[in-house]
């Protein structure tokens, strides 16, 4: 088994709509996959990748830069693919 | 609007021993509510409606992260708050940080969150009754559902009208409306979504119909409706003091329905009848102080000496069907009309029923009372009803306490076992009273409440005219008399067939009796004996109907308008 480990990395929201409720919807459902803790950080709001309400509070524009935090196991896997459903623009466009 | 789209919350504070079952409540709340959405969901899914399996899953995810919950369970904790006002403030705040970020899909999302937060609320409401007693001006209410006690503490001045969902012509809560002369237009199904507070609407409780957003031209109508049907009221008001006696000479004994000793008041001053049905049970839903015996027997005291010099039938607690009083234990069932209700329950819980009888006794020293127990089936168990009777008369005779110990005693026949075993209780009584609303829906076996199903709820079915004939001819053979105290009494369409089955009392809400006695007025009996001769040898519902129309056509046209 995997050692447990923390992996950050800093994404760029580039739907043109933001983090709104859809691409929220489809974090925690991802974030959900794995078993690592999963956070994301944004102008100092820190909030658990795993709930909608958390994430929705971020409030995140097109364009805002933010630091998501994964801590356990899977920590590799779950940074890797959350970045690449930030590039894919969580489908939209 | 009740459990409608704008629900108000009020704010109460809740004591230290309260906040967990606040908090257990909520939990519960948002239980129902997730299932309700995962239905919803799975239906949209089936229907391939994706935009809205995309809303719906996002609303089952927040009920499901956890952060929802905890945050309003730690609020009530801390701030000793109702839930509903906690969750309520808790998603306008969410709602108002989201709003600030000023992107539109945000905003638009706040929808989905308030919309989620009325589900939830509708939930916690479901437990926690909407005060309906101060109303803020004269309105429409428009409701799922209302259930007797909403009625009873509703603020009467202010309803101008009431619509629901739920609910049919003879559901208690038509009832009710009739009983208070409101108008009512009730198992309208899925109204709710389609008004929204303040919108202007016409109800039209004659036709059964809501006008939503009416046009200049609806107005228009109604407004001159309203003069013609006052012009009407004012002439059959005039009449009422004129016997209730057929062209030929049959005199009619009209009485009132009635659940509240205020409307016994009432009813001295504009109707002079007697009541032919005092539900009890009314008494015990506004609160739990009348199910002592003290209470109780004021309460029927006040009624006897208001409908003095005429007589009152007080019916023992019907509870149970789609009447359930908080404070009494009565478990859910599956099968609420199929269960433990009315005399079952009473002869289970005998400490609830020896009080009742007891003050019923008591006030019957003080002028006409008659008793009346709901829901007897089987000959047991009004063998067993009347020894307690006799016991308890027994106890107040040794304690030197007064009443009448050869008041009349009846029994509701609304059972179609009770119904064909007539002859063999008919011994045992003073009198019969039939049920028609329970009789019916238990013949037909079909819930009166549900809309989907209403169309067979028949009172025209030619097995109903058979069988209230037959226990019409058990009664006369033992020399009994029969009442009837269902809506069918007070539908005009049905009155020439009641009087013609030999139905001599017809009791009813108040408000009909204007209208039932005028048309009494105009009946032939021998014409009626022949219409209930011709529908008895009728096939279907709607033949019987046929003729019961051509019927009042002939004699009092402007009743089918």
């Amino acid at each position: 088994m995997a050692q447990s480990q923390t992996v950050t990395a800093n994404l760029q929201v580039q739907n043109e709509f933001g983090l709104h409720a859809r691409p929220v919807t489809l974090i925690v459902k991802l974030a959900k996959t794995f078993s690592s803790c999963i956070s994301i950080e944004h102008g100092g709001t820190v909030s658990d990748a795993k709930s909608i309400m958390a994430l929705l509070l971020l409030a995140a524009d097109q364009g805002t830069m933010l630091t998501v935090t994964a801590e356990g196991h899977d920590a590799g896997e779950a940074i890797e693919a959350i970045e690449q459903l930030f590039s894919d623009k969580f489908g939209e466009d | 609007m009740v459990g409608a789209s704008v629900v108000s919350v009020r704010e109460h504070e809740l004591a230290e021993g309260q906040l967990e079952d606040e908090a257990r409540r909520f939990r519960t709340a948002l239980n129902g509510a997730r299932n309700e959405l995962e239905k919803l969901r799975d239906r949209a899914r089936a229907e391939g409606n994706g935009e809205l399996v995309d809303i719906l899953e996002m609303q089952v995810m927040l009920i499901e992260d956890g952060m929802l919950e905890a945050d309003v369970c730690q609020r009530v904790r801390e701030t000793k708050r109702n839930a509903g006002f906690v969750l309520k403030t808790y998603v306008d705040e969410f709602c108002e940080c989201l709003a600030k970020a000023g992107n539109s899909r945000f905003t638009e999302r706040t929808s989905d969150i308030q919309d989620l937060s009325l589900r939830i609320l509708r939930k916690l409401l479901g437990s926690e009754e909407a005060d309906l007693s101060e109303l803020p001006g004269p309105c429409i209410l428009v409701a799922h559902d209302l259930s007797p006690s909403d009625t009873a503490a509703m603020d009467r001045t202010n309803v101008l009208a009431f619509v629901t969902s739920m609910g049919s012509r003879t559901s208690h809560t038509a009832i009710m409306a009739r009983a208070l002369g409101i108008p009512a237009v009730v198992g309208l199904g899925e109204v709710l979504s389609e008004v929204s507070e303040g919108d202007p609407l016409i109800v039209d409780g004659a036709h059964g119909k809501l006008v939503l957003a009416p046009a200049e031209n609806d107005l228009a109508h109604y407004r001159e409706r309203i003069v013609q049907e006052t012009a009407w009221r004012t002439k059959l008001a005039a009449n009422a003091m004129l016997p209730a006696e057929t062209r030929d000479g049959f005199h009619v004994s009209v009485a009132a329905n009635v659940e509240l000793p205020e409307e016994a008041e009432k009813l001295r001053e504009t109707h002079h009848v007697g009541i032919g049905l005092f539900r009890t049970e009314f008494l015990f839903v506004n609160g739990g102080s009348l199910s002592d015996e003290e209470a109780q027997y004021a309460a029927y005291r006040r009624v006897v000496e208001a409908i003095s010099p005429h007589s009152v039938i007080f019916r023992t607690l019907d509870i149970g069907g789609d009447k359930f009083l908080s404070h009494l234990d009565v478990p859910i069932e599956i099968n609420p009309f199929l269960g433990m209700r009315a005399i079952r329950f009473c002869l289970r819980q005998e400490d609830v029923f020896r009080t009742q009888l007891r003050a019923i006794l008591r006030a019957s020293a003080h002028g006409g009372v008659r008793i009346l127990f709901p829901m007897i089936t089987a000959l047991e168990e009004l063998q067993r009803t009347l020894e307690i009777l006799a016991e308890v008369k027994a106890d107040l005779k040794r304690e030197g306490i007064p009443h009448n110990p050869d008041l009349d005693v009846g029994i509701m026949i609304e059972v179609p076992a009770a119904a064909l075993i007539a002859d063999k209780l008919a011994p045992h009584v003073d009198f019969f009273s039939i049920g028609t609303n329970d009789l019916v829906q238990y013949m037909m076996a079909a819930d009166r409440s549900n809309p989907d199903i209403s169309y067979l709820y028949q009172p025209g079915h030619p097995s109903v005219v058979r069988l209230l004939d037959r226990v019409v001819q058990a009664a006369n053979e033992h020399g009994r008399w029969v009442g009837i105290c269902g809506e069918m009494a007070s539908e005009p369409l049905f009155v020439p067939l009641v009087l013609g089955l030999g139905i001599h009392e017809l009791s009813m809400s108040p408000v009909a009796i204007p209208v039932v006695k005028d048309l009494v007025r105009d009946i032939n009996m021998l014409e009626a004996e022949e219409l209930v001769t011709n529908a008895m040898a009728c096939g279907s519902a709607e033949e019987v109907t046929g003729l019961c129309r051509d019927f009042v056509e002939r004699i009092a046209p402007e009743l089918l308008d």
